[in-house]
């Protein structure tokens, strides 16, 4: 069953004064996140996996393309129905109101959306779900200044978990962790994707995190798609260029450090003013994301033609 | 006088709301000229304040024991300003506040090489060349640029090349690689590496970057909670390394299979401990442990732990 | 140790609440009490701050005032209040043309010199406590709605703002329970001092022969009554003047304190 699913979707952010300068933050990126699957979503910083990510959880509209939620557009689904899918953010210090306790913050979603019947049965699945991410029960009276990252970016993922979400979007939540919290917060997420059966759109940008948890995994570049996986398949056979590039230096393989060797074309592939195997076809048109394998896509022009591109 | 830095009986606490929080607690170093150094811990630790008392930077409310040396005198609080900024530079781990937003960059390095008692013909040149070596891409288009037009990782790379107006002998590099993806982190670490072994410049990279700090030194202390736990050649991390502290943390990276110690925190704790710091964590404890505070062991020629139970 | 800065407001505002509470049971005479054999006494036993023109005793006067200024305070404050921070939370929180078109009536208003225009309101509405406190509200909202429309446009882009909207809740309930409860700390210093400012202003007024009238003994009136006789005899027009300065002196270091403890507070939440 697919959760989630992307066609051609564009998001442009005008800025500027005037509001005339355009930035294409994502341009048509299909994808589909199926149910219970964990999928990492890999890119730098810039490349579009955060907007896209906002794009998968209602808070920003498409420019163009469509969105479909188990099918449905974003407008025909009721508020509760929205509920299935969550977010958890990249900066746990900012995610709780410093104003009210956390034990009100939990249990606010749940009176709001009146999902269960009484008091009691509300206090026996915080518990339970406390339990889950191995947070005391006092913490229910204390405010979220009084937490460090670690807690809170648990409690985040608890007050997400009540809401019984079917999908899960995680942006960078590692990232602002130390070392060892982060272990913590990896085996979390993959003990409630084993109990509860949550699909996880994990983003980030640090490969054996990613590597670790996901069983797919999408690469974006400059707000493109530019291959799309198994974990195996890219972690052993990634074809596109830049997907090599960012493998070798995750894995502090030789590397070089990629220079623009060109001005940027105003069409053709994204990559092409950095690519080191650069060929005509490159600058003329943008690549499409084509199966090359079973569990495979590739957006490069030298991959799909197999070898009959020009060479220039 | 063969080493560049001497670090001795160091100790740093803050006043914090009648508190006093021990950050840094008796720390040992030395550094010698061209040694590349690496301080991991986790936030909380105490690595910052090393830094920052080093750079003679820290808050009013800090107490400091103890005492550094600079190629053979000791760091005052009156000799500090002669030193940073010239032949010891910071650079920051917050890079987005750490340029002036008013000025172009080019004004402000303006600033630094007048400092450095450049002639005025000369600055633009040195300044396209410093640019040039943090190897910024379009340097010719960086002095005119104002902060919030550059990117985090040009941002950083700014600095680095302010940071070098003066060559100093010592950088202090503060999270370099923190929140970098894969491709910007080599860049950076490439990057220190090259321009430190060029000048043989001595670096002190204050990480929890397990694989940044082997990648690029060739000497590794752990910090926990202000206390060197372990220090060590670079080539012998993965191996070799004897603190139970150490261990937990490369058991920690999922390459090496997302091992969580049970109750490890890098908080810092509010109250000063009798015995060892680590003792609530560790699986070799004994009590012993918590008799009085283990002693710094040498158990190879470069390999020091701080251990009673391992030495 | 901040904490000290606010005892002092903190009694001072005690002391004036409890006296306009229990003003009838502390005027030593009928506030309204003509003497007119001891007219202009200077402060004595009988009459603690002495007597006015008409004999009566300016002490009791002056306890009867606290009740007026203060519940005049009170009442203007409180409709700038509500009606600036509604207008703020909506121009803030709403659609651009919303927030486009009350800004724009802001500015308006804003381009008259307030006083001024508080002054022509109450000279065309002509005396009276109820058209003193619509001259005194008809600006006073002004200021809060661009302060807290301002908190409202930072507070928006913060992150638990954006879970609160991931959550799915209304912007009713996103507005009320989590964007006024960060600004109400800094709405209570806001009222503080204008609290201060009211009293001024009403005073002022009053002085002016444009509020209160008659023998109701408000502060202003009662300065502006013993102006004439400041050579002869200054303590008709000192105490009310002593009176008015210490309620605005109370209210405005009440507002400093108040921010030096929010400001502390918000350091200890993050």
């Amino acid at each position: 069953m697919l959760l989630l699913e992307f066609y051609e979707v564009t998001k442009v952010f005008r800025q500027g004064l005037l509001r005339k300068g355009k930035l294409e933050a994502v341009k048509r990126v299909s994808l589909e996140i199926r149910s219970k699957e964990i999928f990492g979503l890999m890119g730098e910083s810039g490349s579009g996996k955060s907007t896209l990510g906002k794009i998968a959880l209602g808070l920003l509209p498409p420019s163009s393309g469509e969105v479909l939620w188990e099918g449905k557009q974003w407008t025909d689904l009721s508020p509760k129905e929205r509920l299935a899918v969550q977010g958890i953010s990249q900066n746990p210090y900012g995610v709780f109101n410093p104003r009210h306790k956390i034990g009100y913050s939990l249990s606010e979603p749940l009176d709001y959306h009146r999902l269960l019947k009484d008091k009691e049965e509300m206090s026996l699945r915080i518990k339970e779900i406390l339990e889950l991410v191995n947070v005391d029960e006092d913490s229910l009276s204390k405010y979220p200044g009084q937490f460090s990252g670690g807690q809170l970016q648990r409690l985040a993922i608890a007050r997400v978990l009540l809401l019984n979400p079917n999908i899960i979007v995680a942006d960078e939540p590692t990232t602002m962790l130390d070392l060892t919290i982060q272990a913590q917060i990896m085996h979390l997420f993959k003990r409630i994707h084993e109990q509860k059966g949550v699909a996880i759109l994990f983003i980030s940008h640090d490969l054996p995190v990613v590597a670790a948890l996901a069983q797919r995994i999408g690469i974006m570049y400059s707000g493109r798609l530019v291959e799309i996986g198994s974990t195996e398949e890219i972690t052993n056979n990634a074809l596109h260029p830049y997907t090599r590039l960012f493998l070798a230096a995750a894995r502090e393989e030789t590397f070089l450090e990629p220079q623009s060797h060109d001005s940027g074309a105003d069409r053709g592939c994204i990559y092409c003013s950095i690519c080191d195997q650069v060929v005509e076809i490159c600058r003329q048109k943008e690549p499409e994301l084509i199966r090359v394998g079973p569990e495979h896509d590739v957006a490069c022009h030298l991959v799909n033609s197999g070898g009959n591109g020009d060479r220039s | 006088m063969s080493n560049l830095l001497e670090i001795h009986n160091l100790s740093v606490t803050y006043g914090l709301n009648g508190w006093r929080v021990l950050a840094v607690r008796d720390l040992g170093l030395t550094l010698g000229e061209g040694e590349k150094l690496a301080i991991i811990g986790e936030s909380g630790a105490g690595k910052s304040t090393i830094a920052n008392t080093i750079m003679g930077l820290l808050g009013t409310n800090a107490k400091v024991h103890g005492a550094i040396y600079f190629k053979g005198s000791q760091v005052k609080p009156e000799t500090v300003n002669e030193l940073r900024g010239k032949e010891i530079v910071l650079i920051p781990q917050n890079v987005f506040n750490s340029i002036n937003p008013v000025f172009t960059i080019g004004e402000q390095m303006e600033d630094l090489q007048s400092e450095a008692d450049v002639a005025p013909e000369q600055r633009k040149g040195r300044i396209l060349e410093l640019l040039r070596r943090v190897r910024l891409p379009r340097p010719e288009s960086i002095p005119g640029s104002f902060s919030h037009q550059l990117s985090g990782g040009m941002k950083q790379r700014v600095l680095l090349a302010m940071g070098l107006s003066q060559s100093p002998s010592l950088i202090i590099a503060d999270e370099p690689t923190k929140g970098l993806d894969p491709i910007r982190r080599m860049g950076i670490l490439n990057l220190l590496q090259q321009l430190v072994e060029q000048n043989r410049q001595s670096l002190m990279l204050i990480t929890h970057d397990i694989k940044a700090a082997a990648f690029l030194c060739e000497t590794i202390t752990l910090i926990y909670k202000g206390e060197m736990m372990e220090k060590l050649p670079a080539a012998h991390l993965y191996e070799n390394s004897m603190h139970p502290y150490s261990k937990a943390l490369l058991a920690a990276a999922p390459e090496k299979g997302l091992q969580v110690p049970s109750q490890i925190n890098g908080e810092l704790s509010r109250f000063p401990v009798t015995g060892c710091s680590y003792a609530a964590y560790c699986q070799l404890f004994r009590n012993s442990c918590l008799e009085r505070r283990p002693g710094l062991h040498q158990v190879a020629p470069d390999h020091w732990v701080r251990c009673d139970a391992v030495a | 140790m901040k904490k000290y800065n606010l005892i002092i407001p903190a009694v001072l505002l005690v002391i004036l609440v409890l006296t306009a509470f229990f003003a009838p049971y502390l005027t030593l005479h009928d506030p309204f009490a003509q003497d007119l054999d001891n007219r202009f006494m200077s402060p004595s036993k009988t009459y603690l701050m002495g007597t006015d023109d008409l004999g009566r005793c300016i002490f009791s006067r002056l306890i009867l005032g606290t009740r007026v200024s203060l519940l005049i305070g009170v009442a203007v404050v409180s409709i700038n209040t509500l009606i600036g921070t509604l207008v703020g939370l909506i121009s803030g929180f709403g659609h651009k043309i919303i927030d486009s078109i009350i800004m724009g009536i802001i500015d308006i208003l804003l381009a008259f010199p307030g006083a001024i225009l508080t002054l022509a309101v109450a000279g065309i509405l002509g005396p009276g406590l109820l058209n003193m406190i619509i001259a005194l509200t008809i600006l006073g909202w002004v200021s809060y709605a661009r302060f807290v429309r301002g908190m409202v446009l930072s507070l928006k882009e913060r992150e638990f703002i954006e879970s609160a909207r991931c959550l799915r809740f209304g912007n009713i309930h996103i507005l009320f329970k989590h964007i006024l409860p960060n600004c109400l700390g800094q709405i209570v210093v806001l009222s503080s001092m204008d609290m201060a400012g009211v009293i001024l202003m009403a005073a002022g007024l009053s002085f002016l022969g444009l509020g209160v009238q008659g023998s109701f003994p408000e502060w202003g009136l009662m300065l502006n009554q013993g102006k004439d006789y400041l050579r002869v005899t200054p303590h008709l027009a000192t105490f009310p003047g002593l009176a008015i300065m210490a309620a605005a002196l109370a209210f405005n270091l009440l507002g400093d304190g108040l921010r030096d403890l929010l400001q502390g507070e918000e350091v200890h939440f993050n």
